[in-house]
C-alpha cells in the first residue's frame, strides 16, 4: 500500500544529498518496525519514490515521499520521528487515492523563498531567468516568495548557476533558499497542495 | 521570517565546500544523548581521515558505545578536506565535533585513533584547527588531554611530540582505567604524572629512560547492541560485529596478527544476538562478520545457520575476505544465496610461489589455490580479485613472474570452466616491514625497486580481462619511513605538515617532495628508516611490550629465511610469549 509522507529537511539534513534519501527513509522505516515492500529484480530494495530533486544546501519545509508498505498502521510520523536522523522530521502521513499520479507527475509547482546576503537585488533576475515559468512573485517579510512551474525541468540550482555565471554572486553561500512547498497548484485556493 | 540554520557560522562554509554532508552530521544515534552541561566527562573521539573513512571504522563505534555505558559524553570528529580547512582558518572558526557541534577545546579529552601511518599529518591539521598547540609540551593547563591509541601507538615515538598520552592495547582494557583519573584530577601535570604510573600508558613527558610499557589485553570483547548510522553512504556502509580479536595464523609480515594476540572469540549466541539487535535498531541491510580471518571463527557455521533463520532474508551477510579452501567457498556460497553470482570474490594469496608463501608463513599451497579457484568458477562466480605483495624478504624475479603466471592461469581456468566473462583483477602492494613483526629488521625496497617490480609484473599481462594495479611506491615509501621512525620523525612530520603535507593517503594530495624536503631541512636521510636494522641495535619501539617475545620474532625470522612454516596456533602452540587466555 502506498503511503505518502510529508517531511521537513532542516539544519544538518539540508546537506544530505538527494541520492542518499532513499537509504535514509528505508533505514528509518526499518528501525521503526514498518514493513516495506521490496522491489523485484536484479537487486531488490525497498520501494520508495520521491518528488523533484532538492539540491543540497536548501532548507525544505514540506517535501513528499511515497513509501510502499505491506501493512499500514496509525501513527507512522510519530514512530518514524523517534528514530529519524538529525534534521529530518516527518510532518504527516496519509494514503493517497489509488489512481493518484506518481509524485514525479504530481509535482508541477514548487514554492521558494529566497534572499541574497550580498545585497544583490534578486527580483529582476528571477523574472528574467524564469520568465513564463514563474507565478506569484512577491516580497515576503524580507524574502522573495515565488512559485516555479515544472520544478523538475526548472531546478533552482540552474538559477544559482546563472547568477554565478553572470558574476552576481560567488556561489551558493551568498543566497538563502527555502523550498516552502511542492505539489500541484490549486487555482481556487491559490496555493500549492499535495 | 527567520530560519535558524542560515544564522549559524558553519552554514556559509558548508554551502561552499565539497561534500558538506561530511561535516553537517546528520546521523541516527541510538539511545539518549547525555546533556552537554550535565556530563561529568566529555570525550571527543578523533579520526585522522575524512568522515566516510572514519565512520566505517568499527573501533569508534565500540568506543562511543563503551563510553556511553560508562556515563561519559562521547562525541566524534573527523579530518576536514583542504577546502574546508582553508575556510575555517580564514573565518577563524575552530574545529567542532559532529554531534554536539562543540569546539574541540571544550572537551576534556581528545582521543585519536591511529589507523595507518599516512594519516599522521591529519592529526596536526586537526589539533591546529582546534586552536591547540601542536606540541604536547606547549599545551597549557586548561587544554584538553590529547590521547591516542590503535596500530600507530605500537611505535609511539614517531608522534611523541604531539600526543600527551599513548594507550597501548585494547580500548576495553585501557579506557576504564584512564578516564576516571581524568575526571578526578584537575591539574594537567599531576594528571599526566598519575597516568604515567598506570600499566599500558606511555606519557612521553613523564617517561623514565629505560622503562617499558606493557600492552593491556581485554579478556572479554565489548558487545554492541546498536550503532550510529550515517545519512550519507560511507566506505563500508553496513552493520558489523567482531567475531574474534587476534589471529592464529601467524603471517610473518602482519602486524595486526602479532599485536592482537591471543585469539579471543565471542560465543556464537552472543554474536548472533548482537547482530540481531544491531540490525533491528539500525535498519542496515547488510552485516559484516569482521575479524582478521573471519573464516577461522570456530562457530562460523553455527552462526550463519542461526542468522539465516533469525534475520530477515533481505539482510545480507558478508565476510571481508575468504580463505583459500573449500570450506570457505561453501561458506561464501551460503552467504551469496540472495545475491547474484556476478559479484566478485576476493582472495589474498599474497605471493606467487610456494617458496615465497612459506617465507611469509601464508600457509596455503598451490593445490589449495587451484582447487579453490576451480570451485568458485564451477559454482558460477566469474570475477576474482587477488591481493599480492611485492618487495618481500628473499624475493626473486621468479616470485614476481609467478604472480603474473598464476593470474593468467586463473583466468584461463575460468574460461575453460565455461565462464566466458571470467575476469581477474590483481592488486599488488609494496611490502612495508612493521614494528613487532618477525620482519621488523628487514630492509624495505626503494621506490625504484618497487616501480621496476610493479612494471615487470604488469609487462607479463596481456589480457584485457586481467587488470593489474600496484600501490604507488612513493606512498609505500612514506608509509615505511613513518612505520619504523623514531623521535626525530616527529620533527619531520611537523615540518612536512607546515610546508603543506595533507591527507597523504589520498593520491590527489600526496606529494613526496614535501617529505624529502622536510628530511633535508633536518639534515636527515629518509633511507635511515627503511634500511635493514642490525640485531644488536635498540629499536625505537622496543620499550613497547606487545606480548610476543623477541626470541619468538627471531625464531620466526630464522624460519622465514629457511622457508619453514609455523603451524596455526590452533594446531600447535608456537610459544610466542603472549600466553593464551584459558
Amino acid at each position: 500500500m502506498r503511503v505518502r509522507l510529508i517531511y521537513s529537511k532542516r539544519n544538518a539534513a539540508c546537506f544530505v544529498p538527494h541520492i542518499a534519501l532513499a537509504q535514509v527513509f528505508t533505514r528509518t522505516a526499518l528501525r521503526a518496525g514498518l514493513k516495506l515492500t521490496q522491489t523485484q529484480g536484479y537487486s531488490p530494495h525497498a520501494k520508495l519514490s520521491f518528488g523533484p530533486e532538492l539540491p543540497a544546501g536548501v532548507v525544505a519545509l514540506a517535501e513528499p515521499v511515497d513509501m510502499y508498505l505491506s501493512e499500514v498502521s496509525d501513527g507512522i510520523p510519530d514512530v518514524m520521528n523517534k528514530s529519524i536522523p538529525e534534521g529530518f522530521r516527518i510532518l504527516r502521513a496519509y494514503i493517497p487515492a489509488e489512481q493518484a499520479p506518481s509524485l514525479g507527475k504530481l509535482c508541477t509547482h514548487a514554492q521558494y523563498l529566497m534572499r541574497s546576503i550580498n545585497g544583490l537585488e534578486l527580483l529582476q533576475h528571477i523574472k528574467e531567468f524564469y520568465s513564463a515559468s514563474i507565478m506569484k512573485l512577491e516580497d515576503y517579510d524580507g524574502w522573495l516568495k515565488f512559485i516555479v512551474k515544472a520544478p523538475a525541468q526548472n531546478p533552482i540550482g540552474s538559477f544559482v548557476k546563472y547568477l554565478k555565471f553572470k558574476e552576481l554572486i560567488a556561489g551558493w553561500h551568498e543566497l538563502n533558499i527555502v523550498r516552502a512547498s511542492i505539489g500541484y497548484f490549486n487555482a481556487e485556493r491559490g496555493c500549492i497542495e499535495i | 521570517m527567520e530560519f535558524e540554520e542560515f544564522n549559524k557560522s558553519e552554514w556559509p562554509m558548508l554551502s561552499q565546500v565539497s561534500r558538506p554532508s561530511r561535516y553537517s552530521g546528520s546521523e541516527y544515534r541510538p539511545g539518549e544523548s547525555l546533556s552537554w552541561s550535565e556530563a561529568k566527562l566529555k570525550i571527543c573521539l578523533a579520526f585522522p581521515d575524512v568522515y566516510e573513512t572514519g565512520m566505517s571504522y568499527y573501533g569508534f563505534q565500540i568506543m562511543a558505545s563503551l563510553m556511553k555505558d560508562m556515563k561519559y559524553l562521547a562525541d566524534r570528529v573527523y579530518c576536514v578536506w583542504p577546502d574546508m580547512e582553508a575556510l575555517m582558518l580564514g573565518n577563524k572558526i575552530p574545529l567542532s565535533s559532529i554531534e554536539y557541534k562543540k569546539p574541540l577545546r571544550e572537551f576534556d579529552v581528545i582521543a585519536f585513533t591511529l589507523p595507518h601511518e599516512t594519516s599522521y599529518t591529519n592529526i596536526l591539521t586537526m589539533i591546529n584547527l582546534a586552536g591547540l598547540p601542536i606540541k604536547s609540551i606547549d599545551r597549557a593547563r586548561n587544554c584538553p588531554l590529547i590521547i591516542a591509541g590503535g596500530y600507530g601507538a605500537y611505535n609511539p615515538e614517531v608522534l611523541n611530540e604531539f600526543i600527551d598520552v599513548f594507550c597501548i592495547g585494547d580500548a576495553e582494557a585501557l579506557l576504564p582505567e584512564v578516564l576516571p583519573l581524568v575526571s578526578g584530577i584537575q591539574d594537567r601535570d599531576e594528571l599526566l604524572g598519575e597516568i604515567a604510573k598506570l600499566p599500558g600508558f606511555y606519557v612521553p613527558l613523564y617517561f623514565r629512560e629505560g622503562g617499558s610499557v606493557e600492552r593491556q589485553i581485554a579478556s572479554k570483547l565489548y558487545t554492541m547492541h546498536s550503532m550510529i548510522v550515517p545519512s550519507v553512504s560511507i566506505i563500508h556502509d553496513r552493520a558489523c560485529v567482531e567475531l574474534f580479536r587476534g589471529c592464529s595464523r601467524g603471517c610473518r609480515f602482519c602486524q595486526a596478527g602479532m599485536v592482537n594476540r591471543p585469539v579471543r572469540e565471542r560465543v556464537v549466541k552472543e554474536a548472533a544476538s548482537s547482530i540481531q539487535d544491531i540490525i533491528s535498531s539500525t535498519g542496515w541491510e547488510e552485516v559484516g562478520l569482521m575479524s582478521l580471518s573471519s573464516c577461522d571463527y570456530s562457530g562460523i557455521e553455527a552462526l550463519i545457520a542461526e542468522l539465516s533463520c533469525k534475520l530477515s532474508k533481505d539482510v545480507k551477510i558478508s565476510l571481508p575476505s575468504l580463505r583459500m579452501d573449500s570450506i570457505s567457498v561453501s561458506l561464501a556460497e551460503k552467504l551469496e544465496v540472495l545475491r547474484s553470482r556476478h559479484g566478485g570474490i576476493t582472495f589474498a594469496p599474497e605471493a606467487g610461489t610456494q617458496r615465497m608463501r612459506d617465507v611469509i608463513n601464508k600457509c596455503i599451497t598451490d593445490e589449495m589455490i587451484s582447487s579453490t579457484i576451480q570451485e568458485i568458477f564451477k559454482r558460477g562466480w566469474s570475477r576474482v580479485k587477488l591481493y599480492y605483495m611485492m618487495g618481500l624478504p628473499t624475493e626473486t624475479e621468479e616470485d614476481l613472474k609467478e604472480i603474473a603466471k598464476m593470474s593468467n592461469q586463473i583466468l584461463k581456468l575460468g574460461r575453460a570452466l565455461g565462464s566466458k566473462r571470467a575476469s581477474v583483477s590483481v592488486s599488488i602492494s609494496g611490502f612495508v616491514p612493521k614494528a613487532h613483526t618477525p620482519f621488523q629488521w628487514e630492509r624495505q625496497n626503494s621506490i625504484s625497486e618497487l616501480q621496476d617490480k610493479g612494471r615487470l609484473v604488469k609487462s607479463l599481462i596481456h589480457d584485457r580481462a586481467l587488470t593489474i594495479n600496484y600501490h604507488d611506491p612513493e606512498q609505500t615509501y612514506l608509509e615505511g619511513i613513518l612505520s619504523r621512525g623514531d623521535k626525530r620523525t616527529s620533527k619531520v612530520i611537523h615540518r612536512a605538515w607546515q610546508t603543506g603535507a595533507r591527507l597523504d593517503s589520498w593520491t590527489e594530495h600526496f606529494n613526496l617532495e614535501r617529505w624529502l624536503e622536510a628530511f633535508e631541512y633536518y639534515g636527515m636521510d629518509p633511507e635511515e628508516f627503511t634500511r635493514e636494522r642490525s640485531l644488536s641495535e635498540i629499536l625505537p619501539w622496543d620499550f613497547v611490550k606487545v606480548g610476543v617475545s623477541r626470541e619468538f620474532l627471531l625464531r620466526e625470522r630464522h624460519k622465514a629465511y629457511s622457508g619453514k612454516i609455523t603451524p596455526d596456533c590452533r594446531t600447535s602452540c608456537s610459544e610466542c610469549g603472549v600466553g593464551c587466555i584459558k
